[in-house]
């Protein structure tokens, strides 16, 4: 019967749209910008200039005594790698946040420290960050998010406001869960890889979870959605190989966080 | 039994009272449409209480107003789905799917083509004419122009012998 002829049509012409734009959705302009190496590490200078200005760093020494063996760690089981990483170490102890900037830059808090239980700890959330800069997660974010406006505050010598923005923009936790759950598959491979149990994110996680509520309101806490049980599980059930061992770090950490 | 229906009115036969409650009737759904965007149950709730004050006026009218009922019932599936899931994925994924996308579009353009198809509906009852949509069109007509047994037997008043 005629009725149920176009009845079939009405369906199929619903299927076929929602199909289609699934297929090939439709992309939006300017999000192809290209942010060139070079103007990637003049951009990352700016930011880290802008965070001078806000915040108190460590001295290297203090950041090779403190970061250097989780990061030699973690960096000598990474090959390759994209970028040349650099850590620092700001003085805030109520931020307990490390995040990535731009050109392997990591900053990492000094509440951060004093909050994790161990330094193995630390390493998971070292390694989330590093797996944001492999993924491209922060170009690709900030290309979005400002596109043409980062091009013009790196070819302009950097505007100072603009640059400000861009370091809030970095400092707040706005990755998509897409990124988020990549660099945390990215964050176990490399543990399992430096011999560091990616159930000790799990632990951070739990941690987070219990006490997110017995911090004040404006503390600012680490990544968008700590409490997501998911990651939890993801962390506790990543397989690990056989005849696999983890070998702790010979820190003695609270001796060595306490002085911060 | 051999089917049967109602001779359609024809433009001349019409009131204009008629032609601007079934326009009226298209309209209606708009307004309604637009506040009921976030919760799509109330413009359903708005277009059934208009359909059943309007039915009783005649065929012309019951046609227009019922097949902008039902045209309407998929957009508001499709947008209830639309925000339900738009929720979800706020609250519990907090990630963008290409599926998500390609339903957005989809239902942007199923509104715009429901917008589009009601404005020359509407045009078209002003103007005391038929507009029938695609499978709405139809089947609003089967519904209404089709005697039923019931009707054809209530022919009790007759002229004096």
């Amino acid at each position: 019967m005629k009725i149920w002829r176009e009845l079939l049509i009405l369906i199929l012409i619903f299927g076929l749209i929602w199909l289609a734009f699934t297929w090939r959705p439709l992309s939006l302009p300017g999000t192809d910008l290209k942010l060139s190496k070079e103007r990637e590490k003049d951009l990352a200078d700016l930011i880290m200039d802008d965070l001078e200005d806000e915040y108190e760093f460590y001295d290297d020494s203090v950041v090779a005594k403190v970061l250097g063996p989780i990061t030699t760690r973690l960096l000598d089981s990474l090959n390759p790698q994209k970028y040349e990483y650099k850590f620092h170490l700001l003085d805030d102890t109520h931020e307990i946040n490390a995040f990535a900037t731009l050109d392997g830059n990591i900053y990492v808090f000094s509440g951060l420290l004093k909050f994790v239980d161990n330094p193995e700890q630390l390493a998971g959330i070292l390694a989330h960050e590093i797996g944001h800069h492999e993924n491209g997660d922060l170009v690709d974010r900030l290309m979005k998010e400002l596109g043409l406006s980062v091009l013009a505050a790196v070819l302009t010598g950097g505007d100072a406001v603009m640059i400000s923005e861009i370091s809030k923009l970095l400092l707040s936790s706005g990755f998509d869960r897409k990124q988020e759950r990549e660099a945390d598959e990215f964050a176990y491979k490399l543990m399992v890889k430096a011999k560091i149990n990616p159930a000790r994110l799990a632990h951070f996680f739990t941690k987070l979870k219990t006490e997110e509520k017995s911090y004040p309101d404006d503390l600012e806490i680490i990544m968008t959605h700590p409490n997501s049980k998911n990651r939890i599980e993801g962390a506790l059930s990543y397989p690990l190989p056989e005849n696999w061992n983890e070998e702790e770090f010979d820190l003695e950490w609270d001796k060595l966080v306490e002085n911060l | 039994m051999t089917e049967e229906y109602h001779p359609i009115p024809q433009p001349d036969e019409l009131s204009d009272r008629e032609k601007d409650d079934a326009m009226g009737s298209y309209l209606m759904m708009f307004a309604s449409v637009a506040v009921g965007l976030p919760l799509p149950i109330i413009n359903l709730i708005a277009a059934i209480v208009y359909y059943y004050t309007n039915r009783s006026k005649g065929l012309f009218v019951h046609f227009h107003s019922l097949q902008s009922l039902i045209s309407q019932l998929p957009t508001t599936i499709i947008n209830a789905v639309g925000v339900f899931w738009a929720v979800r994925i706020y609250f519990f994924d907090w990630e963008l799917t290409d599926n998500f996308k390609g339903y957005l579009i989809m239902a942007l353009i199923f509104n715009l083509a429901y917008f589009v198809f009601s404005i020359i509906g509407a045009v078209k009852a002003r103007k005391g004419r038929m507009y029938y949509f695609l499978f709405f069109g139809r089947l609003s007509y089967e519904a209404v122009f089709k005697k039923t047994s019931m009707s054809e037997s209530k022919i009790q008043n007759l002229p004096p012998k």
